[in-house]
């Protein structure tokens, strides 16, 4: 392969460039962004006021004081500020090459992803704006609750295609399409 | 699935998302202390039947280091703590 990993999508080739849209539906977004955040011992409450503010609803919850900041779009002063705003109070890592940030939604996104992950995605257990880390296909992925019927899922580079033509397979009697954003 | 270890961080999670790292329950002995200590607490390991408490850590989830309290032959388990909070109450404990 030639050229840094910035200059290739990991699903290059994975997907029709003319996907046909069905109600069952995964979107890829071509330039991300994916931003590791780790708070130092005593400034996770800061940190997390600082990013909540910063990142909205791109934020993303790994651990006690760690998270992800996810942008479907790259948004190239991110990074910079959060730089700059958290200072030495955490540990700020640009990951946004070494991650494929994807969105699966439609009417049966949580039985796709029941047969895909171990955690009950029933929307008490689960609600909107929940995130973790989870057991997807067999590899770490990030789970984001973003709507009713929209999940977020953050995959780390090296499995994104095994992990994405699971999915693919799991949503094959949901007729599950998928293409990259336009 | 039969294992199901409720993480603080993360909820309840199936055993494949951990990995196990035994006893928790030495503690490290000095660099200074004998060989023979050394071999103990690097080389020889109990089996036990029974309530015992163990590392496990998170791989998957939040990545984080646990203590499971469980019980070997009927998989109850009583209580998952954070490692960081364990060694804390341990501290604490030993004042
Ligand atoms: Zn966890």
């Amino acid at each position: 392969m030639n050229g840094p990993f910035s200059l290739r999508h990991p699903l290059d080739g994975a997907v029709s460039a003319y996907p046909a849209v069905n109600a069952n539906h995964v979107t890829i977004y071509p330039e991300p962004q994916a931003i590791s955040v780790c708070a130092l011992q005593g400034e996770e409450a800061a940190v997390a006021a600082t990013l909540d503010a910063l990142a909205g609803d791109g934020l993303r919850r790994v651990g006690p004081g760690e998270w992800l900041l996810v942008k479907h779009r790259a948004d190239s002063a991110l990074l910079s500020d959060i730089k700059a705003k958290t200072g030495a109070s955490a540990l700020v890592t640009d990951q946004s090459n070494g991650r494929v940030i994807l969105t699966i939604e439609g009417p049966d996104c949580r039985a796709i992803l029941a047969k895909i992950v171990p955690v009950d995605l029933h929307p008490d257990a689960y609600p909107v704006g929940h995130s973790g880390n989870v057991f997807f296909a067999h590899v770490s992925a990030g789970l984001a609750r973003i709507g009713t019927d929209r999940f977020e899922i953050s995959l780390m580079r090296s499995f994104a295609l095994f992990a994405f033509e699971e999915l693919m397979e799991m949503g094959l009697e949901f007729d599950l399409t998928a293409g990259f954003a336009t | 699935m039969a294992s199901l270890i409720t993480c603080p961080h993360c909820g309840t999670r199936p055993k494949e998302e951990f990995a196990i790292k035994g006893d928790a329950s030495r503690t490290r002995p000095s660099p200074a202390a004998s060989a023979e200590e050394w071999q103990k607490f690097v080389y020889i390991r109990d089996n036990p039947k029974g309530r015992n408490i163990e590392y496990w850590h998170h791989v998957l989830g939040c990545r984080r280091w646990l203590v499971v309290d469980r019980d070997t032959l009927t998989h109850e388990v009583f209580a998952v703590t954070d490692a960081a909070e364990h060694a804390l109450g341990r501290a604490e404990g030993a004042r």
